[in-house]
Order: C-alpha cells, then sequence, then structure tokens
C-alpha cells in the first residue's frame, strides 16, 4: 500500500477519478465548506484523496480526528448518518475549517455539494493496469464490489 | 435600503441559503463546556443572519414571561418532524432569552442527565467568567460537590462489585468524567437539587432566572441502556419540576424532540407530556407551517435583502404557490428545510441564467432529482416519470401539463398556470384519456394521483378486504368471528387490559376468554377501573343475541364470601334483524351485581367513521355495520396471504381503527342513555362508569388501604409509625404527635421530608391528619380507619366483650374489604393497642390501659432508687432537672384521679422517659467502671506476669559449701512467690466473674462492678506490700550469687599460691572457716542470714587482702629483675633501646612471667646490639674489599688492610658475646656480666669502622686538568654515551684516541667520580 501511495499521482488517475478530482477542486473553487465524496468499496476514493492531498494544500484524515489544524482536510472512511455529519458540522466550527471533503460509501444525509466517484468496468482494468507498471500484484488489485 | 444591484442581493441571500442550507448542528454539552465561546459564535451568528423559518416570536414571549412571572418553574416542549427547525427555534429562543438577564443554557444534545448537568455547568460558567466573575468559584464548588457526589457513588458501587481501591477508582473516574467516557447515572432529585443552587446563584449574581434549552431529546432515550429506568427517571424530573417544592420559580427547562419521540410518549408516558405541557408552552413546528410559508419566508427574506419589489424575478409566484403544497406534505418533502433547498436552486438558477424560477422549472428541479431533500421517499420524481412513460404523453404541452400537475399535488394545477403555459388543449386531451388512471381532479384542478394523499391502508391490506368482503355475509359464521372479536380483542385486549405496575386494569391470567361454545364466552378477571375500588374480581360473559340466554343469570354465588366476583358483566352483541327495534342498544340490571351490555351491532353510518372511508372502495358502504367491523377483525386476524413485518404492521393498525370504531359506535350515547344507573360518558368509559356506580351503590363505607401496589410497605410504615409512639392516646388519635416535620417523616422510615406530603395525600388521607404544616412545629394525628371505627365501636358498645374474627371478617366483606386488608386493619388495631386477640386467638377484644396508680408510683421509686446510686457513683453525673422533674410527677400522681388511665398512663410514660434519661447516664458509668474493671485486671496481671524474678528459677551454684544453703533460701522464695501468684490469679478471675456478672449497662451493674472493683484493688494492694518483702530477698540472693563466685574465687587464688609458691598460709585457714561459717548461718536461718550478706563480704574481702599483700612481694621481686636487665640493655646501647616493656609478673605463673622476662631480653639484645654490630661490620668489610680491588684513590690515610684486619677483630669479639648471651639464665640477673660493657664496646667499634670503610667510598677531585674537563662533561648526573662523549671531544677540536678517553675515565671512576655501564649494540644480532 505504501508504494502505491508514494506513487499516488494525477498520471495514475482513471478517468472517473480525473472526473471526480476536477469536480472536488470545482466545488472548492465555488467556496463549498463540505463536499461529499461519495462512491463504492474500491471505487478509489482514497487513492483520489492522495491525488488530492498531493496536489494541493490539503490534509489527509484516516477519519474524523479529535482536533485538526489545518483549514483544508479530507476525512476519510465518513459515516453518512445524519447525526454523523451535524456532528462533522460541529467539529469544523470548533476547528475552524473551510473546507472539509468527507468521503463516504454512501451518500452522506444532510451534505452538499456531492461527488460521486461510481466508475465503469474500465475504471478497474486501468487500475490493474497501473499496479502492473508499478510492480503490485495485479491480482489483489480493487475491483468492482459484486452485488 | 441596500444600495446593492438586485443580483448582489441576491448572491448575497444564496451565499447564506447555500453554506447553511437551513442546518444548524447541535453541539454536545461537552463543547458548552469546554469550547462556549465557538458554541455562541456559531448560535449567535445563525439566529442573527438567519430569518427565522417560522414566526415563533410569541412563544418566546410567553417563555419569557412565564420563566420571570409564573409561581412554579416553567417547562415546555416542542416538537416536529425532520426539517421543520427544531434546533433552529431552539437556538431562536435561546437567542431570546439570553438577550434578557437570564442565563440561558443553549441547545445541546441531552443524551443523558449528566450532559444536562454538565451544559448548565459549562454554560453558566462562561456566563459568569463574561459577566459576573466573582461567582465562578461558587459555581465550581456546587458542580465540584455534585459530581464528587456522583463519582464517589460509581466509585462505591463498583469498589463493592470488584474489592478495588476507593480513592484510586474515584481518581480514575475523574480523568474518565473529564474525557466524558463515564456515563454517571445522575437521578432526577440531584440533578433538580442541581439546578435548584444553580439557580439561586444566578440569582444571587444578578440574573433573573435560569432556563436551560434541551435539545436532540431523542438521544436521551437511545442512549439509554435502560429504556424504561430512563423514562423513569425522566418522569421523575418533570413531575419534581412540576410539583416545584424542591426547586425555586425562576427555573425553565424547554426541551426539543422529534415528532416521533412526542408520539412515543403519547402512546407509552402519556403523563409526562401532559405534566411538561401545564405550562402551555408547547410548540408543533407543523403547525407553524402552511401552504403560505414559502411565499412568507421569500416576502422577508427579499425584504431582508433588499429585493421585495424585485423577488418575483427571481422564483414565480406559481412556483411559490407550487412550494406551498408541495412542502405541506410529509411524504413529498421535508417541509421548511425542502423550501430552503427549492430557494438554493430558484437563486442559482437566478444568477447563473438571470431567469425566473418558475412553477415548471420546480417540477423540472423534482424530476432531475435536483431538489435534495424529497421527504422519505422520490414520489413526485417517480410520478412524473411513470406519467411521462404513458404513451398519452405524446406532445412536449402534455409532458408539461404533466409535470406541473405532480407540483401542485394539493389543491391541483390552477387554471391561471395552465393559461400561462397555454396548455388547455393538452388539458382536454389528456383529461379524456388518462382521467381516473395518472391523473384526477382536487378542488383547483388537476394533479397526478400518484402525487395524492392516500388516507387508508393500500395494497395487500386492500386486497384482503375485498376478499373478505366477497365471502362477508350477516350470518352465523360472520356472528363468531364477530363476538370473538368483541370478547378478545375489543374487551380482552381493550376494554379489560392489563396494565403493569398500577391498580388499574383488569387481568384473567393471561390468554383468551374462555370459550364456552360458539358465540359463548365467559372469563373471570381480577383488577379494577376505579383504584377507590381495588382487587375485584368481576365475571365477563360474551354472546350474540342467539345465545344469550347461556350467559345471564349464569354466574353463580356472586359477593356472597371472600373469592366470590363482586360482579358480573354481559356483552351481548345483537346482529339478526326482526324486532323492529331500532335502538336496542341498552344497559340492563339482572341484580344488584349482575349487569347486561345490549350491544347493537347492526346499525349502519350515514358517513363512514373517521379513518375508514376507503372501506368504500372495497364494499358496500352501507352495509357496514359494527357487527361487520368486528367480524372483519377477526378475519384479518388469520389472513390467508403470508405477509411481511411491515403488512403486518399496516394490518395490526388497520384492526385497531376497526376496534376503536366499532367500540365508539357499540357504546355510544343510545347505550348510556338506556342505563340503569346515571353514565355521563361513552365509549370504554361507559363500562367504567357502570363498574364506579355499582361499587359506589354496594360498598358505600369502604374506605381502601390498597393504595398502590406497593401498599403494603407503606401500611407497614404507618403501622411502624403507630408502634413508635409512645401514649395510646396519641396511637389512637385522642392526642396529636407535636414534633419537628423530619422527625414525623423518620417515624415513617423517610429521611427526608419532601415525599411526605405525597405520601400522606396518596395513602395516608384515611390515617393522618396534619393539623399544623409549618415544619418546626408539625402537628399531626393519628387516626382509626373507618373499619377499625367500626369495630371498636361495636365492642365498647356492645353487650359482648369480644368479636369473633369470623364476625369482623363478615362485617368488612359486607363492606366490601379484602381479605388482605383486614389484616392490615388488624395490624393497625393492635399496634394502637386499642384492640388485642382473646386468649384463644378466635375474636378481639378491648385491650383496657393497664396502668394504675402503682405502676406509676414504682416507676417513680425506681426513678429515685438510680438517682441515689447515681449520685453515690458519681454526683456530677445526675442530670440537673431530672430531681425536679421527678418531685413534679408525683406531684401530678398526688393529683390525679386513679380512674383517669390515660392521665396515669402519660405520668407513667414520662417518668419511663426519666427512667431512660437515667438508663443512658448509667450506660455510661457502667462503661467507666467496666473499664476500671479491666483496668485493674490488666494491672493485676501485669504483676503476676513479673511476679517471680528469672534468676530465682537457676540454681546457684559454686565452689563453696553454702551454695546449698543458699539454694534452700531459693527455693523458699519461690514458694512464697507462687502463693501471691496463686492470689493473683485469683483476683484476676474474680475480676473477670465481676466483669461478666456485672454486664448489662445499667446502674445497678455500674454499681455492683463498682464494688467489686473497690474490693478487688485493696486486695491488689496488699498483695504489693507483701511481694515487696519478697522482692528485697530474691534481689539480696541475686547479689549473693556474686558474692559467692568472688568467695569461691578467693579461694581458689590462695589455694594456687600456697599451692605455686609451695607456701602454706594463714589465709588459707581462714577462708576454709569463714565459708564454713556462713553455711552454718544458711542452714539455722537462710532467709536472715540472706540479709547478713554485707558483714559476710566485709571479713571475705580482709581476707582477700591479706593474700593480696603476699602476692605483691612475689610481684616486687620480678620487677627488680627487670630493671636490671634493663639496665644492661641500656648500657650496651647507650640509651638506644625501649625494650622490656611486655614482661609483666603472673602471680599463678611466675615460671612462665620469667622465661618471658628472659626472652624479651635476649630478643631485645641480639638485635639492637649484636645484630646491628654486625651488620655494619660486615657493610665495612665489603667496601674495604671493594677498596683494595680497584685500587680506589680515596682521599684517606687509612690502609684499607689494616681496617680489614680491625673488622676481623671485632666480628669475633662478637661472636664472644652471642655465645655469653645464648648462655644468660635468670639467676645470672644479679651476678657480673660482661654483656653490658663489652656489648657497649662492640657497638662503638662497628661505627668507628663503618666509617672508616665509608671513606673509601668519598669522591675526590681529579687534578688533571683533562680528567676535569671529562668529569665536567658529565657533571650533573649527565649520562653519556661513550661514542657520543668521544665525538663530542673531536667536534670541540680534540681529537683524543680512544685509549686516552678511557683513561681519563678510569682515573674519574677511581676517584669515585661516576659509574661505568657497558652493554651489547643494538642491531648486532
Amino acid at each position: 500500500m505504501n508504494t502505491l501511495k508514494q506513487a499516488a499521482g494525477a498520471d495514475l488517475l482513471t478517468d472517473a477519478q480525473e472526473e471526480a478530482l476536477a469536480s472536488v477542486k470545482d466545488h472548492r473553487g465555488d467556496d463549498a465548506r463540505f463536499i461529499n465524496l461519495h462512491g463504492p468499496q474500491h471505487a478509489g476514493k482514497t487513492f483520489l484523496c492522495w491525488v488530492l492531498q498531493q496536489d494541493s494544500d490539503w490534509t489527509y484524515y484516516q477519519a474524523l480526528p479529535t482536533n485538526a489544524d489545518t483549514p483544508t482536510t479530507i476525512y476519510d472512511h465518513g459515516n453518512p448518518e445524519r447525526k454523523a455529519t451535524r456532528k462533522l458540522r460541529n467539529h469544523a466550527s470548533i476547528n475552524g475549517l473551510a473546507t472539509v471533503v468527507y468521503v463516504t460509501e454512501r451518500p452522506a444525509e444532510e451534505l452538499y455539494p456531492r461527488v460521486e466517484l461510481d466508475p465503469a468496468d474500465d475504471h478497474y482494468s486501468e487500475i490493474a493496469s497501473n499496479w502492473t507498471d508499478l510492480g503490485l500484484d495485479p491480482e489483489t488489485a480493487p475491483s468492482p464490489i459484486q452485488q | 435600503m441596500s444600495t446593492q444591484t438586485l443580483t448582489e442581493n441576491v448572491d448575497d441571500l444564496f451565499d447564506l441559503v447555500r453554506k447553511s442550507e437551513g442546518i444548524i448542528s447541535t453541539f454536545e454539552a461537552r463543547s458548552l463546556e469546554t469550547e462556549p465561546e465557538t458554541v455562541e459564535e456559531e448560535y449567535r451568528r445563525y439566529a442573527n443572519t438567519h430569518v427565522s423559518l417560522g414566526d415563533t416570536s410569541e412563544f418566546e414571549q410567553e417563555i419569557y414571561e412565564k420563566v420571570t412571572e409564573q409561581g412554579s418553574p416553567a417547562k415546555g416542549y416542542l416538537y416536529g418532524p425532520y426539517g421543520y427547525g427544531k434546533t433552529s427555534t431552539a437556538v431562536s429562543i435561546w437567542n431570546t432569552l439570553s438577550e434578557q438577564e437570564i442565563i440561558a443554557v443553549p441547545p445541546f444534545t441531552m443524551d443523558s442527565f449528566a450532559a444536562i448537568m454538565r451544559a448548565t455547568y459549562g454554560w453558566m460558567r462562561h456566563e459568569f467568567d463574561n459577566k459576573a466573575p466573582d461567582y465562578v468559584d461558587d459555581l465550581d464548588d456546587i458542580h465540584e460537590r455534585y459530581l464528587q457526589q456522583e463519582l464517589r457513588a460509581v466509585a462505591k458501587q463498583k469498589q463493592d462489585q470488584h474489592d478495588l481501591d476507593f480513592d484510586k477508582l474515584v481518581q480514575m473516574f475523574e480523568e474518565m468524567e473529564q474525557e466524558n467516557n463515564l456515563d454517571l447515572s445522575i437521578n432526577a432529585d440531584t440533578l433538580i437539587d442541581f439546578f435548584d443552587e444553580c439557580t439561586e446563584l444566578a440569582q444571587d449574581a444578578g440574573f433573573d432566572a435560569l432556563v436551560v434549552v434541551g435539545d436532540e431529546f431523542q438521544e436521551y432515550l437511545n442512549s439509554a441502556d435502560n429504556q424504561k429506568d430512563a423514562e423513569s427517571r425522566f418522569r421523575q424530573l418533570v413531575f419534581g419540576l412540576h410539583s416545584g417544592a424542591q426547586i425555586r420559580d425562576e427555573f425553565g427547562l424547554f426541551i426539543s424532540m422529534p415528532e416521533k419521540t412526542k408520539s412515543t410518549f403519547d402512546s407509552r408516558a402519556e403523563d409526562i407530556l401532559n405534566r411538561l405541557q401545564r405550562d402551555n408552552l408547547v410548540l408543533n413546528l407543523q403547525t407553524v407551517y402552511g401552504r403560505e410559508f414559502p411565499a412568507e419566508l421569500w416576502s422577508r427574506y427579499a425584504d431582508r435583502f433588499g429585493f421585495t419589489d424585485e423577488q418575483h424575478d427571481v422564483i414565480s409566484e406559481h412556483a411559490l404557490t407550487a412550494t406551498g403544497e408541495v412542502c405541506s406534505r410529509n411524504d413529498l418533502s421535508n417541509g421548511p428545510r425542502t423550501v430552503i433547498d427549492i430557494f438554493r436552486l430558484a437563486l442559482k438558477q437566478y444568477l447563473d441564467t438571470q431567469e425566473t424560477f418558475t412553477a415548471l422549472d420546480l417540477a423540472e428541479a423534482f424530476y432531475e432529482g435536483d431538489v435534495r431533500y424529497q421527504g422519505s421517499s422520490t414520489k413526485i420524481q417517480s410520478a412524473i416519470g411513470d406519467a411521462l412513460d404513458h404513451s398519452a404523453a405524446d406532445t412536449p404541452e402534455k409532458q408539461t401539463f404533466l409535470k406541473l400537475c405532480a407540483v401542485f399535488p394539493v389543491e391541483g394545477i390552477p387554471d391561471s398556470v395552465v393559461e400561462e403555459y397555454e396548455l388547455e388543449d393538452a388539458r382536454e386531451s389528456l383529461s379524456k384519456k388518462i382521467h381516473g388512471e395518472v391523473i384526477k381532479v382536487i378542488a383547483d384542478g388537476y394533479t397526478l394521483i400518484d402525487v395524492t394523499k392516500r388516507d387508508g391502508p393500500e395494497d395487500v391490506v386492500q386486497q384482503l378486504i375485498r376478499d373478505f368482503w366477497r365471502e362477508y355475509s350477516v350470518g352465523h359464521g360472520s356472528a363468531e368471528h364477530a363476538v370473538d372479536a368483541l370478547a378478545n380483542k375489543l374487551l380482552n385486549e381493550g376494554i379489560f387490559e392489563a396494565k403493569r405496575g398500577t391498580l388499574d386494569g383488569w387481568t384473567n391470567g393471561g390468554g383468551s376468554l374462555n370459550e364456552i361454545q360458539h358465540t359463548v364466552y365467559k372469563d373471570q378477571f381480577d383488577g379494577t377501573f376505579d383504584t377507590r375500588f381495588p382487587k375485584r374480581r368481576l365475571n365477563v360473559a360474551v354472546s350474540d343475541d342467539t345465545s344469550q340466554d347461556e350467559i345471564v343469570g349464569e354466574h353463580g354465588s356472586l359477593g356472597e364470601y371472600f373469592g366470590d366476583p363482586d360482579l358480573a358483566f354481559n356483552f351481548v352483541l345483537t346482529w339478526e334483524s326482526g324486532d323492529g327495534h331500532e335502538h336496542n342498544s341498552h344497559i340492563k340490571k339482572e341484580s344488584d351485581r349482575e349487569f347486561t351490555f345490549v350491544l347493537d351491532g347492526r346499525q349502519s353510518f350515514d358517513e363512514l367513521p373517521q379513518g375508514l372511508d376507503f372501506l368504500r372502495d372495497a364494499m358496500d358502504p352501507n352495509a357496514v355495520t359494527p357487527f361487520l367491523m368486528l367480524a372483519l377483525v377477526q378475519y384479518l386476524e388469520d389472513p390467508n396471504t403470508e405477509l411481511d413485518a411491515q403488512q403486518e404492521n399496516r394490518v395490526e393498525s388497520f384492526q385497531q381503527s376497526l376496534l376503536d370504531q366499532a367500540l365508539k359506535a357499540l357504546f355510544d350515547e343510545t347505550l348510556i342513555s338506556n342505563a340503569p344507573v346515571s353514565l355521563r360518558r361513552a365509549g370504554k368509559r361507559a363500562v367504567e362508569g357502570l363498574f364506579t356506580s355499582v361499587m359506589e351503590d354496594l360498598y358505600p363505607d369502604y374506605h381502601t388501604v390498597i393504595t398502590s401496589t406497593q401498599y403494603k410497605d407503606m401500611m407497614q410504615d404507618y403501622a411502624d409509625f403507630l408502634a413508635s409512639l409512645d401514649t395510646i392516646s396519641k396511637r389512637r388519635g385522642s392526642e396529636t404527635v407535636n414534633e419537628p416535620k423530619e422527625d414525623v417523616a423518620e417515624r415513617f422510615g423517610l429521611r427526608k421530608t419532601s415525599p411526605f406530603d405525597g405520601r400522606i395525600r396518596k395513602h395516608y388521607s384515611d390515617l393522618l391528619t396534619v393539623e399544623n404544616e409549618e415544619a418546626e412545629e408539625y402537628e399531626v394525628r393519628a387516626e382509626l380507619h373507618p373499619l377499625e371505627t367500626e369495630i371498636i365501636d361495636r365492642l365498647e358498645s356492645g353487650s359482648e366483650d369480644e368479636l369473633a374474627l369470623a364476625e369482623v371478617e363478615g362485617i368488612a366483606y359486607e363492606k366490601g374489604y379484602r381479605n388482605e386488608e383486614v389484616d392490615v386493619i388488624s395490624q393497625f388495631m393492635q399496634a394502637r393497642g386499642i384492640v388485642g386477640m382473646n386468649e384463644t386467638g378466635d375474636a378481639l377484644v378491648i385491650q383496657e390501659a393497664d396502668v394504675s396508680v402503682g405502676d406509676v408510683e414504682s416507676a417513680l421509686s425506681d426513678a429515685r432508687e438510680l438517682v441515689d446510686t447515681i449520685e453515690e457513683l458519681d454526683p456530677d453525673r445526675v442530670p440537673n432537672d431530672v430531681p425536679e422533674q421527678l418531685d413534679d410527677l408525683e406531684t401530678d400522681l398526688d393529683q390525679t384521679n386513679p380512674d383517669a388511665s390515660e392521665k396515669l398512663e402519660a405520668i407513667h410514660v414520662e417518668a419511663k422517659y426519666v427512667i431512660d434519661r437515667l438508663e443512658e447516664v448509667g450506660e455510661l458509668l457502667h462503661s467507666h467502671h467496666q473499664s476500671e474493671c479491666d483496668d485493674l485486671k490488666t494491672k493485676a496481671e501485669r504483676k503476676r506476669r513479673s511476679l517471680i524474678p528469672d534468676h530465682l528459677e537457676n540454681e546457684v551454684t559454686g565452689g563453696v559449701q553454702f551454695v546449698g544453703g543458699l539454694n534452700d533460701a531459693r527455693s523458699e522464695l519461690i514458694a512464697e512467690f507462687r502463693a501471691v501468684k496463686s492470689d493473683l490469679t485469683d483476683l484476676i478471675e474474680d475480676l473477670e466473674d465481676a466483669r461478666r456478672e456485672h454486664n448489662s449497662p445499667t446502674v445497678a451493674a455500674a454499681h455492683d462492678l463498682h464494688q467489686e472493683v473497690e474490693d478487688a484493688r485493696n486486695i491488689l494492694d496488699s498483695i504489693e506490700t507483701d511481694t515487696n518483702d519478697l522482692e528485697e530477698y530474691a534481689e539480696e540472693l541475686k547479689r549473693w550469687r556474686t558474692f559467692t563466685d568472688k568467695a569461691a574465687n578467693v579461694k581458689q587464688d590462695i589455694k594456687d599460691y600456697s599451692r605455686t609458691f609451695d607456701e602454706a598460709l594463714d589465709e588459707e585457714d581462714d577462708i576454709e572457716d569463714f565459708i564454713a561459717q556462713i553455711a552454718e548461718r544458711l542452714v539455722e536461718n537462710p532467709l536472715d542470714a540472706l540479709m547478713n550478706r554485707d558483714a559476710f563480704e566485709e571479713r571475705l574481702e580482709h581476707i582477700e587482702e591479706s593474700y593480696q599483700q603476699r602476692r605483691e612481694q612475689r610481684r616486687e621481686v620480678f620487677d627488680a629483675k627487670r630493671e636490671t636487665l634493663k639496665t644492661v640493655l641500656d648500657e650496651a646501647t647507650e640509651g638506644g633501646t625501649v625494650g622490656l616493656r611486655s614482661a609483666t609478673f603472673d602471680v599463678k605463673q611466675p615460671d612462665e612471667s620469667r622465661r618471658h622476662l628472659l626472652e624479651d631480653f635476649k630478643s631485645e639484645y641480639e638485635s639492637q646490639v649484636l645484630d646491628n654490630a654486625e651488620e655494619k661490620l660486615e657493610n665495612a668489610h665489603n667496601e674495604i674489599e671493594y677498596a683494595q680491588i680497584v685500587g680506589v684513590e680515596a682521599d684517606t690515610d687509612a690502609d684499607p688492610d689494616r681496617v680489614a684486619e680491625e673488622i676481623e677483630q671485632a666480628k669475633a669479639k662478637l661472636r664472644s658475646l652471642r655465645t655469653s648471651l645464648s648462655r644468660f639464665d635468670f639467676q645470672d640477673i644479679d651476678e657480673e656480666t660482661e654483656l653490658a660493657e663489652e656489648g657497649n664496646e662492640l657497638v662503638t667499634e662497628a661505627n668507628d669502622l663503618a666509617d672508616k670503610a665509608r671513606k673509601f667510598r668519598a669522591q675526590s677531585d681529579p687534578e688533571d686538568e683533562p680528567v676535569q674537563d671529562l668529569l665536567h662533561r658529565v657533571e650533573n648526573n649527565r649520562g653519556a654515551d661513550f661514542k657520543e662523549l668521544l665525538m663530542e671531544y673531536h667536534d670541540d677540536g680534540d681529537n683524543i684516541e680512544v685509549d686516552e678517553l678511557l683513561e681519563r675515565m678510569e682515573q674519574l671512576f677511581k676517584l669515585n667520580q661516576i659509574d661505568i655501564k657497558i652493554m651489547q649494540r643494538r642491531g648486532r644480532r
């Protein structure tokens, strides 16, 4: 995973991820306080966040921390329920956050705008190819969750 | 007036709406404590920048008035569905209140009582920090106190559970509390007390009131481990606030909750909501938002942002109307939240395109999914999709029409909209094709059927109803269903439903009613409708009109004895037509205890009952009757179709609606107006009313003691209260109990007075009268229960002395009392001391007050006696007022009529009080004398333990014959000591016996104990005197042991002397005589002889002294010899020795002493004289030998050979002296000896020769210049390598040869100026 994190860069993004990244940046440009990035498991949300983090001034957190000290943050693995997003609002107020990308698997309640990352199958084949280039086992590369 | 452009104004509004979306999150209680500034800033910003969603200003004003002016704490709540701005409204309330002189705790997540406490403290601290810093410490104290109280309670609990260290637990819980990881189960009373103290402090600090605004109340229930407990605690809180007894008036609590939570409370805890809404401070947010709300809000926004005139350039009026219709519907929207979201879309569209947002845009927004808040489903979106999918929607106009229809779901699409979009043709066309299928007309126009509201159940339920209708007919088959539903659903689970934890409600033991035959049910129920008549037994029988003979009059014995049913209620459902009786609902009185409800199942409805209108779609509405409804209920009980959980819920809900309406119809006004008693209310209340009426009629004198399910405890407390009273007159109520309220409460087992009033009201209304309510002057009267009065009256006025228990039970039962109540009331009578059992235990008899004048006199006499005894023991301990009190009582007694039993009893009680007080003193005295006894015993034990000196146990030994006499004296002493020890043991046992015997803490026992202790003390004193003499003897014996040793030693020394020196001494005889004399004296009188030791000691000293003189003479001889030898040594060495110091004379070993002296002398002489001289001679010899070999050119005239010869001569002398010394003996000491003189000569010669020889080694200065030069070159011990030295010469221009240099070196060597070393050159190997 570390290899992947170190290699994270815009050139490894799939089309779907590029589109989502552009959308996140647009919303930030619109001065949105909360941006909900959502998509199914294995869609590449975390990877997208790493790229976003490298590309600009975001700080990435695996989850909602107790305190945050940078105005622009990414909170991965968020809880989409209203109770949690209300808590997020207070968290943002207390910590003086300007923009938060809140990453969830399903759309987070009361959190807009939303950016959906729900890629087509070619997204996964592109990821597998990237993994091979990085010397990672493509067998273990993300694949769509079977419904 | 804004100077900005419309776009700028709209942009500002858009920014506001877009960023907050009308959402304000509730902060956690913790944030109010740790981040109050952020909380205030967020809430304040929201409150100041947002136009309040709904107009709640009147409500807020009302809250303010209630909190500041009402004579009790204010409380209230607001509720609404999701999206209706509960938190926004709560923030608005807080904002309004906090602008007054009120401390308003802002909305926080109210998930526990601990959270409420934390938020209140946190916010008050924030307010005090800013506005009243002097009060911060007081607030911290309050908080710390309550917190510690709770923490310690939790710690105590855990300590008991797990055996852990209490202090560490407290510390750990403090840390956990700080980190919010501790769930403190604070109870309601504690919280109320906390509120009260905080309110008081707030007032002290200059605020008018304290108001707590709690939000998200559902979290309180969700986060509770046990919902029932949580509910119960909340009930106590609300009831406590409502009563206002423990809290000051200037406190307010407002909570906000979702509609769902409110509904839950409605069904489960109506009592709580009832109390919460008593101040009329309840706000249903749904009522705040009508269909006009979007237009009104938009108008307010436009006003605030300065575009009133152009407001419809942004959103059209039709769009606002449509928004109002959509947002008034819960199933299509989230109310105000959806309104704000639609505003957001409209504002964005205007900013992006400058185009007005129309009703069609609204429809498109729903259709495209742009509206974020569409309620629980996306009904509008789906409805539009389905409508557009229809083949009839084949033109853009028709599609537009259908879309617009979707956003007018309440009134339908107005003509003006149709006209605006020129859709008249499309409407007409679609009307012909899909009316009733996709669209339908409501009020103003068409709407989509899929967005219309449906009142009744849908799908599967509808199908089940249709199935039922197909099978239904008015006949026996349906009657079976209907009667079953009547018996088991309407009556068993409805009217006679069971309730837990309360007296009211009924139970048949669970399960269905007994089915006797088809359409006939019978069962027995226990319970009541009216808690004034609890625990009644009721026969319930149900049938239809064709089988009513099976139940009417078929109830056996009613109300004849305990266990019989009190009443029987028959319920007959009529369904057969034919008697032409139009209104045959009625209640018939079959007997005093049996009533029949004839229920008209045939009546039809002019209008279908509320909630059942949809039945029209499935059946003939004219056929709907209570009979049909009951049959349908039963039909749905076991449907043919398999239902999922959701469908089952819907069916159950529908069944309940049917039952509700059937109940309403069957127990209607007609029924109650045709009843044998006056009934005021229809429905279930009709049955309840009849029950109450019949009970009152049957049992007019009944006053139950079953006041709650826990009544036994309450009544036991009352009986305990009676038992605690000291006189019959108080127990009977002829005299009041007058003492502080808390003392009275304590008699009921209550530690606080606060619950006492409630208890009196609820449980003791027949048993206790409060004569004076002032807490310090509290006065109550124990009242006789009416049944007690009845029984006592009968006993006192009747001709018989006793009342058989069976008769008592008969009286009680006749009056309506339960068997268990008779037990309770009997207990009261006995506790009062009025009535007791007869000897055979089967009848009650009056207990006479049996206090006589004699009894009182005896008590007073006892008291006097106690006073006398105490005075004897310790006059200071007699209570000052007691003698006077006894005088008064004696006077009272003299003036009292001997028949005035109650007066006598009162004096007797007073006397007993005095006795009690004196016995209390006695207890102290007894304790004192017990200690005295213990102390004396300890003293005696200590004496006994150390009585016999240890040394007495050891035999006296020694080499003198009188030790036998001494041991005899020792034995005699031991025997006497043992006798004393035995006396002490007896004394100790006596004291132990006394302590055991007089162990009751009474005055008498104290007195007896005192006597025993005094006697024992005297005995102990006497023993101590006796033992003093014995101890002196023992001490003397101890000294005799030393004396014995001394005598034996002297004797032995004398004997040894005589033997060593072989000299007969007089002292030898003296000591033998002396010892024999002592032995004789000891035999004659051992103890006397012991005490004569001093005289014996003196004589022994004389003998010893005499012997010592002889010994001293021997020593002097020896010392003289030593001095002689010392002189020899001094002479030989010319005083150069200090030897012979260690040689001393031992009289017991004279030969050894002499040998030591001689050895010391020889050793010293050898070392100081002989060895010294030898060493010097040897050195001289070596020097001379060297000089002879080398041919040293010494600066001396001496001849080496001559010196060598002299050395040899000296050595010969040395050898001669060594021989003389070896032969020297002790006897030679005083003889002439050469050791002194010749020794001296030898030493002198050796020294001289050494000097001479040394000169041959002395340095001589070279005479030749070149040799001097060489010496100069190696001066100052400078070493020189031969090669370098040679080259040095050559470098200086002196080409000296090697031989020449060697020669010079040789000269210097012989002059003792240099040393020469040679060595092998390196590198040669």
